[in-house]
C-alpha cells in the first residue's frame, strides 16, 4: 500500500469512528451531508483527524476540509511540508 | 496567600482575555486570580477559610487551559473598516454619570440609565432602525423570557452554559406558596427561601433577540428571503467580567435578522457592513470592523476556530479611549444553516434555510460614544447634536 493510500485508509477510518458510518460509507460524505458532520461536529472531526496524524491544520485551511477527499488531500500536503 | 496552578501549556498571547474571563466560573471559593507574564501558571486566592479547595481548583484552571489551547488555533484577525474618532475626550464617563444621577447600578450587571444616556440609546435605536429600511425588515417585537426548548434545540445550553440565566417561579402548592411568603428574607447577599419551593425551568431570560425570531419560523417552510427587525433585553451572565456598561447581565439590543438562501443572507451582511460603517462614520467614532469569535465554554471552545475559520462573525470594536482598549458594540453574524437544521426551518424545497443577523448594544454604544466625545453636547458631532 502506498503511502497515500495509507493515509486515505486512515482518513476514512477516523470519519467513520467519529460519524459512526462504515468506512466505504465515507467517501460519499461531507460536511451538511450527514446529522454529525454539521458546523459544531466539523471541528470534533477536525481535531480526531489532527490527533491520529500528529498535526495541526490552520485556522484558514479548516474551511476547505469539508470531505473526505479535501482532508486526504491536507493531510499529504502537510506530511510532505 | 496566593497558591500556584502550574498549567500544562502556555496561554498563546492572543487567548489571554478569553482564558481569564473563563477563570470565573472555576469556583466560587477563588477570589483573586492572575497570570505571570511566562503564561505557564495561574497565581489565585481563595475564600479564607476555604484554602482546602486550592488544589481541586489549581487543577480546574488546568484543565481550563489545556482545553482551551487544543481547541485553539493560531490566527490574524481580518480587519475590514478602521476609523479614528473625531472626539478628543478620554475619561471615562461613567464615575460622572453615576455623580450627575444618570447612571444607577443596582447590582452587579444592572444599571439604570438617566434622561441623558436614554436620550443617547432612543437616539441610536433611532438611527439604527432608519438604517435598517433600506433592508425591508418586518418589525416585530419578542418576550424576554425564551423557552428552554428552543435553546436546547439550538444546542445554546451546551455552549454557553456558563452565560445562561434561569428562571424559575413558586411552584403551584398553597402549603410552598404559604411558606415562602413567610420565610423569604434577603439576608443582605441572596434571597433566602427553600429550594424545594421553586419550579422547574421552564424558561430562561433571552440571551440574545434572534432566538425568537428562529422559534417564530419554527417548523416552517419559507418560500422566500426575508428580513426581520426588533429590539429586546438580553441577559448574559458573566460573572466578575460584568463591569458597568461595558459589560452588563441585562442590556438592549436592536437587531437585524436575515432568513433565506446563504446567498441572500451574506449579500445582506455585506450590505449592512457598509451601511453601519456610513452611519459609525457620521457619528465620529473611532472603531475597527474586525473577525470576531463567541464566547464558548471551554468544551465548545473550537467553535470559536470553526467561527474564524469560515468568517461566520465580525464585530464592530469601538475605541475606548479611557482604557486604551477597544469594546464589541455590535457585530455582523452568518449562521450558514444552523438554525433551520436545529428548528427545521426549510426553504420550498425542504432544504434548511440559512441565516444570519447584526444586533448592536445601544447601551454600549453610548458607553462608547461618550467616552469618545465627553458629557459636554457641544463637542459632539453635528449629525448627533441636531437629532
Amino acid at each position: 500500500m502506498t503511502e497515500n493510500n495509507q493515509i486515505k485508509q486512515r482518513v476514512e477510518e477516523t470519519l467513520a469512528r467519529v460519524l459512526g458510518v462504515s468506512p466505504n460509507e465515507v467517501s460519499a460524505l461531507g460536511m451538511g451531508l450527514h446529522p454529525r458532520w454539521d458546523s459544531m461536529g466539523h471541528m470534533e472531526l477536525i481535531m480526531q483527524i489532527e490527533k491520529e496524524f500528529g498535526l495541526r491544520f490552520p485556522t484558514y485551511e479548516i474551511a476547505e476540509l469539508v470531505n473526505p477527499a479535501a482532508i486526504v488531500k491536507a493531510v499529504e500536503r502537510v506530511n510532505h511540508k | 496567600m496566593y497558591s500556584t496552578a502550574e498549567l500544562p501549556v502556555t496561554i498563546p498571547d492572543e487567548l489571554v482575555d478569553d482564558f481569564l474571563a473563563k477563570l470565573h466560573y472555576v469556583s466560587e471559593s477563588l477570589e483573586r486570580f492572575e497570570l505571570p507574564s511566562e503564561r505557564n501558571s495561574v497565581r489565585f486566592q481563595v475564600t479564607p477559610g476555604r484554602e482546602h479547595d486550592s488544589s481541586l481548583i489549581a487543577s480546574r484552571i488546568a484543565e481550563v487551559a489545556k482545553k482551551m489551547c487544543d481547541a485553539h488555533r493560531p490566527s490574524e484577525a481580518k480587519v475590514l473598516v478602521s476609523r479614528k474618532s473625531t472626539g478628543h475626550y478620554d475619561l471615562d464617563p461613567q464615575p460622572i454619570l453615576e455623580r450627575e444621577g444618570e447612571l444607577r447600578r443596582f447590582g452587579q450587571g444592572r444599571y439604570g440609565l438617566g434622561p441623558r444616556l436614554v436620550g443617547l440609546t432612543t437616539f441610536f435605536d433611532r438611527e439604527l432602525t432608519r438604517m435598517f429600511e433600506s433592508f425591508s425588515p418586518e418589525p416585530h417585537q419578542f418576550p424576554s423570557l425564551i423557552g428552554a426548548d428552543v435553546l436546547e434545540s439550538c444546542k445554546y445550553l451546551r455552549s454557553f452554559p456558563h452565560a445562561l440565566t434561569l428562571v424559575s417561579h413558586l411552584r403551584e402548592d398553597l402549603a410552598a406558596v404559604q411558606d415562602f411568603a413567610r420565610s423569604a428574607k434577603w439576608d443582605g447577599k441572596q434571597l433566602l427561601s427553600d429550594p424545594s419551593h421553586l419550579s422547574a425551568i421552564e424558561c430562561l431570560l433571552a440571551p440574545a433577540v434572534c432566538f425568537h425570531c428562529f422559534a417564530w419560523l419554527q417548523d416552517s417552510r419559507q418560500a422566500q428571503d426575508r428580513s426581520f427587525t426588533a429590539v429586546g433585553k438580553c441577559f448574559r451572565y458573566e460573572s466578575g467580567n460584568l463591569e458597568g456598561l461595558e459589560r452588563l447581565w441585562d442590556f438592549t439590543m436592536r437587531e437585524l435578522i436575515f432568513v433565506g438562501s446563504p446567498e441572500f443572507v451574506l449579500a445582506q451582511r455585506e450590505k449592512a457592513i457598509a451601511a453601519t460603517t456610513q452611519l459609525l462614520d457620521e457619528w465620529g467614532l473611532g472603531y475597527e470592523i474586525r473577525s470576531a469569535t463567541d464566547p464558548f465554554f471551554i468544551e465548545e471552545y473550537a467553535s470559536a476556530t470553526f467561527q474564524l475559520a469560515f468568517d461566520l462573525k465580525f464585530e464592530v470594536r469601538a475605541n475606548l479611549p479611557y482604557k486604551g482598549k477597544t469594546l464589541a458594540v455590535g457585530s455582523f453574524n452568518f449562521h450558514q444553516d444552523y438554525f433551520g437544521r436545529s428548528l427545521n426551518i426549510t426553504n420550498s424545497a425542504g432544504v434548511p434555510v440559512s441565516t444570519g443577523c447584526v444586533g448592536f448594544g445601544l447601551e454600549r454604544l453610548a458607553l462608547a460614544f461618550l467616552a469618545q466625545h465627553g458629557l459636554d453636547q457641544s463637542n459632539w458631532p453635528a449629525s448627533v447634536i441636531d437629532q
